[in-house]
């Protein structure tokens, strides 16, 4: 609804008591005898009020970009992983993961690429954090997102030191792809999912694992050649 | 033809890809952080209310019942839920001079309101034109009368009161829209 032809100019500013003060009257006036103005100034009237919650200037809050990709990284890692046995299936599910593991390890063994085919590879190379570390790194899309299988050897440290992978985006993003320990021989395997879209990663960092939210040494890095 | 929310959360149990989260995503995150960043007042904290929120959404998704709520109101209450977690742990922490954590429920749940209010309020006037939302701002925040807004930005004086009128019915539009009862 909107007010008469004469006066709907002014309901909005009478609202916001924007008129003069002799128009503030005049309108006061004709409001008590136009139901259409009428109508439409008590539509307006708690508006000034609404208006009041928030500052003149205030900035709507808007996600940083990177938020939405690192929650999907996280559902599709997390999803990745196989679903917890049902406790009255244990005694059944121990012995058969046991016989899974073994028969999935020899078809690791000989099949090393996996069934997926890799759409990318990436040499990883030592940085001084590194001692002399090397590996590589092969993408191939699956279902969840990106697997990257990752091969290292002399990496520094004890076994069971914690690493990290992530993917760079061109425009700095860092995407962790999930962490993997050395093994006492300073070699480690791991095949980590991340939830990144191909073509959009062109480098490879292997890192210290993350503590306290900042990210460790960078040990090992390589540019993905698709 | 775009899913409907709760077909989406139907879906999200079977949701390898990440398409019906990230849809999902797309529909309610900047809603959900602006709430969490008016409640919080930290950026770094918001972030991670939405982060729990939408790893609630797809840990949890077999339990909504779209009888009993919108997806957003399940959103929201889950939002709330860890907002509250958040100034429980302020409130736990030893308090400086200047802290002004919030104590009871109540005045919790008054201070969640009034941050999805903010937020509401925020991205109405967002959606506005720039020319109705700067006489909205000269008149209102500004305290300036339709002739003073004229001889400021060089309007003629009949352009600043229609357009006055236009932005105010807009926004109502807008409000009526968010389901805000103004």
């Amino acid at each position: 609804m909107s007010g008469c032809r004469s006066h709907a100019d002014l309901v909005g500013p009478y609202v916001l008591q924007a008129l003069e003060p002799d128009e503030m009257e005049a309108m006061r006036r004709h409001l008590a005898g136009c139901p259409r103005c009428g109508a439409e100034a008590r539509a307006l009237a708690r508006l000034p009020r609404l208006l009041d919650q928030v500052d003149a200037d205030e900035a709507v809050a808007v996600p940083p970009p990177g938020l939405e990709e690192e929650i999907l990284d996280r559902f599709v890692r997390e999803r990745a992983k196989p679903r917890r046995a049902r406790r009255r299936w244990l005694r059944i599910a121990i012995p058969a993961a046991a016989v899974a593991a073994v028969v999935a390890a020899v078809l690791v063994t000989s099949l090393p690429g996996g069934t997926d085919s890799a759409y990318a590879h990436a040499d990883l190379w030592s940085l001084p954090a590194g001692h002399g570390a090397a590996g590589s790194a092969q993408v191939a899309e699956v279902a969840a997102g990106t697997r990257v299988q990752l091969r290292a050897r002399h990496l520094p440290g004890r076994a069971g030191t914690p690493y990290e992978l992530w993917c760079v985006r061109s425009d700095g993003r860092w995407i962790s792809g999930g962490s993997f320990r050395a093994r006492a021989d300073g070699s480690a395997a791991a095949e980590l999912t991340a939830a990144v879209t191909p073509g959009e990663y062109h480098v490879v960092v292997i890192t210290r694992r993350s503590t306290g939210g900042d990210r460790g040494a960078e040990v090992m890095r390589g540019k993905l050649e698709y | 033809m775009a899913s409907s929310d709760a077909t989406l959360v139907e879906r999200l149990p079977f949701d390898r890809s990440g398409d019906e989260l990230r849809e999902l995503y797309r529909r309610y995150a900047p809603e959900l952080f602006g709430f969490a960043t008016n409640a919080l007042g930290d950026r770094e904290l918001a972030e991670e209310v939405v982060q729990d929120v939408f790893a609630q959404l797809w840990r949890h998704a077999e339990d909504y019942d779209q009888r009993r709520a919108s997806v957003r109101t399940w959103l929201y209450a889950i939002a709330r839920n860890r907002i509250i977690d958040a100034h429980r742990r302020a409130a736990a922490r030893p308090r400086r001079a200047e802290d002004d954590s919030l104590d009871s429920a109540a005045e919790i749940d008054a201070a969640l309101d009034h941050a999805v209010l903010r937020w509401q309020v925020g991205s109405a006037l967002a959606r506005l034109s720039p020319a109705h939302r700067e006489v909205i701002r000269l008149a209102h925040y500004g305290s300036l009368t339709m002739r003073e807004i004229a001889e400021r930005t060089g309007v003629p004086l009949g352009t600043v009161k229609s357009r006055t009128s236009y932005a105010l019915r807009h926004l109502r539009l807008i409000f009526d829209e968010m389901e805000i009862e103004p």
